[in-house]
């Protein structure tokens, strides 16, 4: 079984992925291509054209048997090879198998309280992360999967059930066809199901002008959320930094003053609901 | 080291010194002027030692009249008040904070000031009858020490259980900001609250203080203890005589390899090092009449039973370089197995020397040394090639849980005290409970001590004890300070850039 998964990063300490100090772990691609996407490099997976070798000043890169090779021992993080790509992706990727994975999570153990698979979309790799979960739980960790919503619940549901849970995004609902690129609203169904059966850490929602239907985004969540006081509802206000140019060009004049992003919590305030979190 | 005449003379007209500074400075020159051969009966081989650097003696003085280090126990004041002040127990908490300074400023040490003023949210806590006015006392008590106890290695505890009054003191600490006192949080997971514990690692990230010790550790291996100057665990009622320390980084120098370092140069300098503690402790026992005299010991805040001594390290992580280099490894402490193999091979062949060193009067430690890893507090130039302790060099640190890991396996030899510092940028701030897991995890992996400030704020650890940046500032540009501290973390700035540690940020 030595299946590999290809991982973007991995942060050994986080503060910012669920409660308390977690690992995590970064999967690359993402089946959604959303307008403010902080992290587009993470969607495709490398198609080894081999541009970023010719732009990249450390020689970090290079092509051997066709394939993009990406020494990290020469690399400055000077980040030319994401810029460069036209395909949404890049070349800084590693693959590992679920015991490599598992030796890096057993040497933070002592510091962490748990594991967050983000990404990307860590449901694309279900069948992995299932096992690994299970290997992870053992070590007296939490699991979580910080996901877009997009996901066939049953086909996943081993992973839904070996894990504690998950940091939904509902990143807008009449909208989403526009701003992330999928037409159904599954995220609202899969969010329904998560809540009944008590896998739900927070949900997430990012807001900016104009590309999105942020009321009625709040409004459904909201109303989901009601009857579920121990989940919290995070918004997030858009920012400009981790743009792409292209996506500057698209989405920069839609980024929220704090002012118009503090009014969403007004709003949710006079609707009554108040477990929320503004994350200015 | 000894000193000269002339440096009376230059002490005398120092322009970047306060009257007190130079008082006891001069006073500290008087003590080295002396021959230890006439007075202590070093013989010509131990001179050589501390003439080249190789053991550093803390400039700690020739005729060794008081203990380094004396942790009383205030417990007692409490109770019988003190007949040679002449003040009555304590009746409200005016007259217990009132009566707790005057104590302080007749409670020696080395640098004539206090190191340790004790587990003040205990002494404080039964007093307690106001919260919002005796906040204002306690905050004024805190400020009232900054100013006069004018040396951050003056050190107070709180915890492990839960107080009004610590939570006080926690409130006062974050709203004065002031490097004195020292401040240390006395952990133990199933004394210590959840909203204590965070609330104190708040205040450390506000306040660059409270400290967190490993309670269960220490108690383990010291017995009541309290945590004193910057992070030195030692017995209660008692304290530590003395402490030299070896200059690994120094010593280093005349090896030819590993092994010469190992079996040839570390027992013989340690071997001299010990007999030159034991002398120093013979002299303050039998000869200083210090016992005899203070009223600390006859009304019991000390006891001289529990005195130890401590055998202290630097210079781990130059001593590991320079033997990799003669292994013709490129690699750096911190960051290379082989590195680690060969501290702990250093450390576990010095703590079998100490082990089987007999020490005159040290009954409270069954004859034995202590092992300190000792961060330096010293202006001397052979610093500069003697990283404090067993810490990595900065700028060779590794990521953070990695350079946790590597770091909790050197705590275990350290018995009187060894600790790491890690700055943290903003965003811990609304994550309390991660630095809280980063905290109880290296204490489960066997750390004595660990604190953290934030990389941006003017508060600083300089290696135990706080500074503010500005202050050493002002001295750097020959302006006067007001703490002896402040000049001190001048110095190990220079030589050791500490202010430029690597701050730990979740990516």
């Amino acid at each position: 079984m030595n299946q590999k998964i290809l991982v973007n990063q991995i942060i050994p300490f986080s503060n910012v992925d669920g409660e308390g100090n977690r690992c995590s772990i970064f999967v690359q691609g993402c089946q959604l291509n959303c307008l403010y996407c902080h992290n587009s490099e993470t969607i495709q997976i490398c198609r080894h054209c081999g541009i970023c070798v010719e732009h990249c000043p450390s020689k970090a890169l290079s092509i051997h048997s066709g394939l993009v090779v990406y020494d990290e021992s020469q690399c400055t993080q000077c980040d030319r090879c994401i810029v460069v790509c036209p395909y949404q992706s890049t070349p800084k990727t590693n693959a590992f198998t679920k015991d490599d994975l598992m030796a890096k999570i057993v040497s933070y153990r002592p510091y962490i309280r748990g594991v967050t698979f983000s990404g990307g979309e860590p449901t694309l790799y279900a069948d992995f992360l299932t096992e690994l979960a299970q290997k992870i739980k053992k070590l007296g960790l939490t699991v979580y999967i910080d996901s877009n919503g997009f996901f066939d619940f049953d086909a996943i549901f081993p992973l839904i059930n070996a894990v504690d849970g998950f940091l939904l995004d509902i990143k807008a609902v009449d909208s989403i066809e526009h701003l992330c690129g999928v037409k159904d609203q599954t995220h609202l169904k899969n969010l329904e199901r998560l809540l009944e059966i008590d896998k739900v850490i927070e949900v997430r929602t990012v807001l900016l002008n104009k590309h999105m239907d942020q009321i009625n985004t709040l409004n459904q969540v909201a109303d989901r959320l009601e009857v579920y006081p121990q989940v919290p509802y995070r918004l997030i206000r858009a920012h400009i930094t981790g743009l792409k140019k292209e996506q500057e060009a698209l989405v920069g004049e839609a980024i929220m003053t704090v002012k118009e992003f503090l009014a969403y919590g007004n709003h949710l305030r006079q609707k009554g609901f108040h477990n929320f979190i503004l994350q200015k | 080291m000894r000193s000269v005449l002339n440096d009376l003379t230059s002490t005398a007209s120092a322009i970047n010194m306060t009257y007190q500074q130079k008082l006891f400075s001069m006073a500290n020159i008087g003590e080295r002027l002396v021959d230890p051969r006439a007075s202590l009966g070093y013989t010509d081989e131990e001179m050589i030692y501390i003439e080249n650097n190789m053991i550093c003696d803390l400039n700690e003085g020739y005729l060794p009249y008081r203990p380094r280090y004396i942790v009383p126990d205030y417990e007692i004041f409490v109770k019988n008040g003190c007949d040679f002040l002449d003040i009555k127990p304590p009746t409200d908490i005016d007259t217990l904070l009132d009566g707790l300074l005057i104590l302080y400023s007749h409670v020696p040490s080395i640098t004539s000031f206090p190191v340790y003023i004790g587990r003040l949210d205990q002494l404080i806590d039964p007093f307690i009858r106001d919260e919002e006015s005796d906040y204002i006392k306690i905050k004024r008590f805190l400020n009232h020490i900054d100013k006069t106890i004018v040396d951050s290695f003056c050190h107070g505890n709180i915890g492990p259980v839960e107080t009004k009054a610590g939570h006080l003191i926690l409130k006062a600490v974050v709203e004065l900001q002031n490097p004195t006192p020292n401040l240390t949080l006395l952990y133990d997971a199933q004394l210590t609250s959840k909203d204590f514990a965070l609330e104190a690692v708040k205040t450390c990230l506000l306040a660059a203080k409270p400290s967190f010790s490993n309670q269960v550790m220490y108690q383990k291996d010291v017995g009541n203890h309290g945590i004193v100057s910057c992070y030195n665990a030692l017995p209660l009622a008692g304290g530590a005589y003395t402490l030299l320390r070896l200059r690994l980084g120094t010593m280093v120098k005349k090896a030819t390899s590993t092994k010469h370092f190992i079996d040839i140069i570390l027992p013989e300098v340690a071997q001299n090092m010990a007999s030159m503690m034991d002398k120093r402790i013979k002299f303050m026992v039998e000869e200083s009449n210090f016992f005899e005299t203070s009223f600390l010991t006859k009304e019991g805040f000390i006891n001289q039973d529990n005195f130890t001594a401590m055998f202290g390290i630097v210079g781990l992580a130059d001593a590991v370089n320079e033997l990799l280099k003669l292994e013709g490894i490129h690699e750096t402490f911190g960051q290379s197995e082989r590195g680690d193999d060969i501290g702990h091979n250093i450390l576990s062949k010095l703590e079998h020397i100490v082990g089987q060193h007999e020490a005159p009067y040290l009954k409270r430690t069954d004859g034995h040394y202590l092992l300190h890893a000792q961060v330096g507090a010293d202006l001397s130039p052979e610093d500069r090639d003697n990283t404090p302790a067993h810490r990595i060099k900065v700028g060779q640190e590794p990521i953070l849980p990695i350079h946790l890991a590597q770091s909790a396996s050197f705590h275990k030899y350290f018995k009187s005290g060894t600790g790491d510092l890690y700055a943290f940028d903003q965003t811990y701030l609304d994550h309390l409970e991660a630095l809280l897991d980063i905290i109880q995890g290296a204490f489960s992996e066997g750390y004595r001590y660990i604190t953290t400030y934030l990389q941006n704020s003017d508060l600083i650890r300089v290696t135990g004890y706080l500074v503010k940046r500005s202050d050493v500032e002002r001295f750097n540009n020959n302006q006067v300070v007001l703490r002896d501290t402040d000049i001190f973390g001048s110095g190990t700035n220079n030589n050791a850039n500490v202010f430029n540690r690597q701050t730990r940020t979740y990516e």
